[in-house]
């Protein structure tokens, strides 16, 4: 709905604008010097009637529509129906004298029949030489009213001959015709005698009815009991039985007490629960009324004008009430206009509707996109997850490839460290056996040789153990991990290595080290790759400078670090460089896999690994891993 | 008096060295052992074993260095080579004055049959004192 509040608010701007422009004209000079011409309306009725509303304002909008000059509408409402009198006529024709006194018509309108001849007996005692046009005064009075030719005026005709047959067409099978009315004045009567000369030669063909001056009650209790196929003409009701006077709520109250349709031929009622009838207009009254007094502001003399204007009627019927009483329209006169159509939502806020929808079917749209866009960023996560998972398995294959490949190096050293608890073992328990067969020993030597048998057993063991952990497959087992123990167990699976390589070892391992949080095997295998690599880069060093320096710290950004240091030929800048990209090597054999796969592990861990030539030759590789704000704290 | 006829076992292993001296010993054999090869050199000042078991990996000085250090030296020691590691292409002929070449762990049958081929080589300094 906000969308439509500039375009209102442009439109109330407009208007002022138009306004301010409006008063400025009337205000200049050119205009102030003629002074408007003046219309006074008299309305027979009260100001409340519809009727009298919609002539005035059909008269009052004609007027705008043809003059170019600004014309005073005056309007006074005499009520002669419910005032009514010799009395009360002198009382309103004094008033008005004294009005007319004060500002003088230029034409004096009476309207409906009460106004008309009120008008025409009184016009000699205060409007002598004012033009009069009359309008909505029936057709059927107009001979005993006796409107003198100066008076030009629009009579209005009350087709009940034409509002029977509309009733017959709907209701072709209706036996009983009821006729209501009210009629206890003299326009009353007069209106009788209107319908029922009309209606005369069409009576005999039904069983008619005429329900005239009841009580109010007694009125509404007759029709709500008539037949669904009767047909109730109703007159225009001033009075009831009771002699209260009756608005045009009569025929509300009427047409929806009634068992049977109700129609009537005067405009009055149309809308108020008739389903319709041959009709005159109000509107068209008022409007044909503006016709003739413009006419003679423009000089013309009331005499050349038309007695007697008639207007053509129309069939006209409610919607509301053809839909209540189950009329097809195509059972109407072709021509017959249905008013009050019920607007259905769609004609009746039309622009909103395809407002709203558009607003809906945008935002539909955009929920769809969203919802698409959505999805796709889902699958692509879905994707890179799959991919990661891949690289994860595919770097865990790899790194378990690399240790099945460093432990294919280091078997000699392996089947070297468990051969030698074996052959102890081995020696132990035969040498047993033969002190047993000799009997010569004691107890207590046995003893010793099989306290030994236990103690190499455990060596052994501990050697599968370390076989088991470096060929574990899989990982991101996340442990605490003591640098130390794990240098240390790996300096022993290398034992072999260093022996026979003619290493020397030195180790500085700081004690208290913090734990760190990790997978010991992926770790272990970087440790094992540095300290080989250590030992290969020394493979063409002189036996005695064959050292490598281990030594663990913390430092003071919250890592722990081990570093690993070769005495050998040290690296080219171009090596360092390239260092850590696959594939690439300086041994003869190798894959170069090792480093680039060393820095994988140790990033996964988030941790930093960094070589660097050593000052006094060598390089010294240094693995750096986080302490994590938990594990600090636990230390 | 004659000297004493001993078996030197050199092997840098404690728990090996003990075990085969405790094994050896259990058959009637003196034995005298050392951990390492310079240890043993030293030892020949005092006397000289009717036969050497040698173990081929050891620090400071390997098994293969001593026997040819031996060799160098113009003593002649029959031995028995024992290493933890088989490797092919090793053969008992590289090592000299070996007279054979044992895995370990080693099987007490081969290693008596080993010693008794030691002690009767023409070069033991038991060679006449064998008496068992």
């Amino acid at each position: 709905m906000k969308l439509f509040k500039p375009i209102c608010g442009w439109g109330k701007l407009r208007c002022v604008f138009l306004l301010a422009f409006g008063l400025a004209s009337a205000v200049s000079p050119a205009c102030a010097a003629e002074s408007p011409r003046r219309i006074f309306l008299l309305e027979g009725l009260t100001a409340t009637e519809e009727s009298v509303q919609r002539t005035a304002q059909a008269f009052k909008q004609r007027l705008n529509e043809r003059s170019p000059n600004e014309i005073d509408v005056y309007s006074e409402f005499l009520d002669l129906q419910r005032f009514s009198g010799p009395e009360n006529e002198n009382r309103l024709s004094r008033f008005l004298g004294a009005k007319f006194a004060q500002v003088k018509p230029d034409v004096v309108v009476p309207i409906s029949l009460a106004a008309v001849d009120f008008m025409v007996r009184h016009r000699g005692d205060f409007a002598h030489d004012i033009p009069i046009v009359y309008c909505c005064t029936p057709t059927s009075v107009m001979d005993t009213l006796d409107i003198p030719p100066d008076i030009p005026g629009v009579v209005m005709e009350f087709d009940w001959a034409g509002t029977l047959s509309l009733a017959e067409r709907l209701q072709p099978n209706a036996k009983r015709l009821v006729i209501i009315s009210g009629a206890a004045s003299d326009i009353g009567r007069r209106r009788d005698q209107e319908l029922l000369g009309a209606l005369q030669p069409l009576l005999q063909k039904y069983d008619t009815k005429f329900l005239t001056a009841l009580p109010y009650d007694e009125l509404l209790k007759q029709v709500s009991q008539l037949p669904r196929d009767s047909i109730v003409l109703m007159t225009r009701v001033f009075e009831d039985g009771s002699g209260r006077a009756r608005g045009p709520e009569v025929a509300e109250d009427v047409s929806k007490a009634s068992a049977a349709p109700v129609y009537s031929a005067s405009p009055t009622y149309m809308g108020l629960g008739v389903v319709g009838g041959h009709l005159d207009s109000f509107r068209s009254q008022g409007a044909k009324a503006a016709d003739l007094a413009l006419d003679i502001l423009s000089g013309k003399a009331p005499s050349t004008l038309p007695h007697q204007t008639r207007l053509p009627l129309q069939y006209r019927v409610d919607a509301r009430q053809l839909k209540r009483w189950g009329f097809a329209e195509a059972s109407l006169p072709p021509g017959t206009s249905v008013d009050f159509q019920q607007p259905t939502l769609w004609g009746q806020y039309h622009d909103t509707i395809v407002l709203v929808l558009l607003a809906f079917a945008a935002m539909a749209g955009i929920i769809t996109l969203l919802l698409i866009e959505i999805r796709k960023r889902q699958e692509a996560e879905e994707r890179r997850k799959a991919a990661e998972a891949e690289a994860d398995l595919r770097r865990n294959e790899l790194t378990h490839m690399m240790r099945v490949a460093a432990l294919g190096e280091l078997s000699g050293g392996i089947a070297h460290e468990l051969s030698q608890p074996l052959a102890a073992i081995l020696a132990n328990a035969q040498a047993a056996q033969a002190m047993l067969a000799g009997n010569s020993h004691g107890k207590e030597e046995i003893a010793e040789i099989l306290e030994e048998i236990v103690q190499e057993d455990n060596r052994a063991g501990k050697v599968i153990q370390g076989l088991r952990q470096l060929l574990r497959k899989g990982g991101n087992r996340s442990a605490l991990i003591r640098l130390n123990d794990l240098t240390n167990s790996t300096l022993g699976l290398l034992n072999y290595e260093i022996v026979t390589r003619k290493m020397k070892v030195e180790t500085e391992l700081k004690t208290d080290l913090p734990p760190i949080a990790g997978d010991s095997v992926q770790l272990q295998q970087v440790l094992l790759n540095l300290m080989m690599n250590a030992m290969e880069a020394m493979a063409s060093t002189p036996a005695s400078k064959r050292t490598i320096n281990i030594a663990t710290r913390t430092t003071e950004d919250g890592y722990v670090e081990v570093s690993i240091r070769d005495h050998g030929p040290g690296m080219s800048p171009d090596e360092l460089n390239r260092l850590f990209e696959p594939f690439f090597t300086t041994k003869e054999r190798g894959l170069g896999l090792g480093l680039s796969i060393c820095a994988t592990i140790v990033r996964s861990h988030r941790g930093r690994l960094n070589l660097s030539n050593a000052r006094g030759g060598g390089v010294t590789a240094i693995v750096s891993m986080p302490l994590s704000v938990q594990l600090a704290a636990v230390s | 008096m004659a000297p004493i006829v001993y078996v030197a076992i050199v092997d840098d292993d404690d728990a090996v060295r003990r075990a085969l001296a405790r094994l050896l010993r259990a058959h009637s054999f003196h034995v005298r052992t050392y951990q390492s090869g310079r240890e043993f050199l030293a030892s020949l000042n005092i006397g000289v074993p009717a036969c050497l078991i040698v173990d081929l990996q050891m620090d400071d000085m390997t098994g293969l260095e001593l026997l040819h250090h031996l060799a160098g030296a113009g003593r002649r020691i029959p031995a028995i080579v024992v290493t933890a590691r088989d490797e092919p292409g090793m053969d008992l002929y590289q090592f000299p004055g070996a007279v054979a070449l044992l895995i370990k762990p080693v099987m007490r049958d081969l290693l008596l049959q080993a010693i008794k081929a030691a002690l009767s080589a023409p070069d033991s300094a038991g060679a006449q004192a064998v008496c068992w």
